[in-house]
């Protein structure tokens, strides 16, 4: 909810596929943005990477 | 160990004697426990080639001092409030001020004994059926995480 602005509904949503799946896919887009956005979850010590999109 | 909201905001907790300060100075170490430091696990996930030696060489390193930072404060705090009690009874408080260092020690504290023992979701776990040192640890990673829940219900709203 911090970090990209996102309303409790969809962080819930995010919350419950990471909780049963063991990841989840929380923003697609520009490298350098990911980059900043992997930074602040990771400081936050949430488990985050970024991957090449398909 | 008993727990309770303040009416400022924070938290109030009363440690009823030496073993609970045991338990409580037990968060520094547990977050440390783990063979690797938080920040080093996390900058491993970062696979990517392009990136990761970047990553290791500016955002580690930022990382790995916030987070040490964090757990510095919570230690002085529960040590100052050990001394003044005299290892007995006695209460220590956590401010709003406080909050986030309190949060992020006890994330790092679960997340090194997850990284150590591997418990997954707690809820498919029976305490009853590990062997003593993970059954400590695990109930130690349940009263780490039900502080960090009385911690996001009545401090950090």
């Amino acid at each position: 909810m911090k970090v990209f602005g996102y309303d409790e509904k969809k962080s819930s949503i995010l919350m419950m596929q990471v909780h049963r799946q063991g990841r989840s896919i929380v923003w697609t887009g520009q490298r350098e943005k990911a980059e900043f956005y992997t930074q602040q979850l990771q400081s936050h010590q949430l488990k985050t990477t970024l991957e090449k999109a398909g | 160990v008993k727990i309770m909201p303040t009416l400022e905001g924070g938290l109030r907790v009363d440690a009823e004697d030496d073993s609970d300060w045991q338990l409580l100075m037990g968060i520094a170490r547990d977050a440390v426990s783990s063979g690797e430091k938080l920040a080093d696990r996390l900058g491993n996930l970062i696979t990517d080639e392009d990136i990761a030696p970047d990553w290791r060489e500016y955002i580690v390193p930022d990382l790995d001092e916030a987070f040490q930072s964090d757990l510095s404060k919570v230690s002085s705090v529960i040590a100052a409030a050990r001394m003044e009690a005299a290892g007995g009874p006695g209460p220590l408080w956590i401010t709003r001020d406080e909050a986030l260092p309190w949060y992020s020690s006890l994330n790092q504290a679960r997340l090194a004994i997850e990284d150590c023992f591997h418990f997954g979701p707690g809820e498919r776990i029976d305490p009853t059926s590990l062997p003593p040192a993970s059954r400590s640890a695990f109930l130690r990673s349940q009263f780490y995480c039900a502080i960090q829940s009385l911690l996001l219900d009545h401090v950090m709203r």
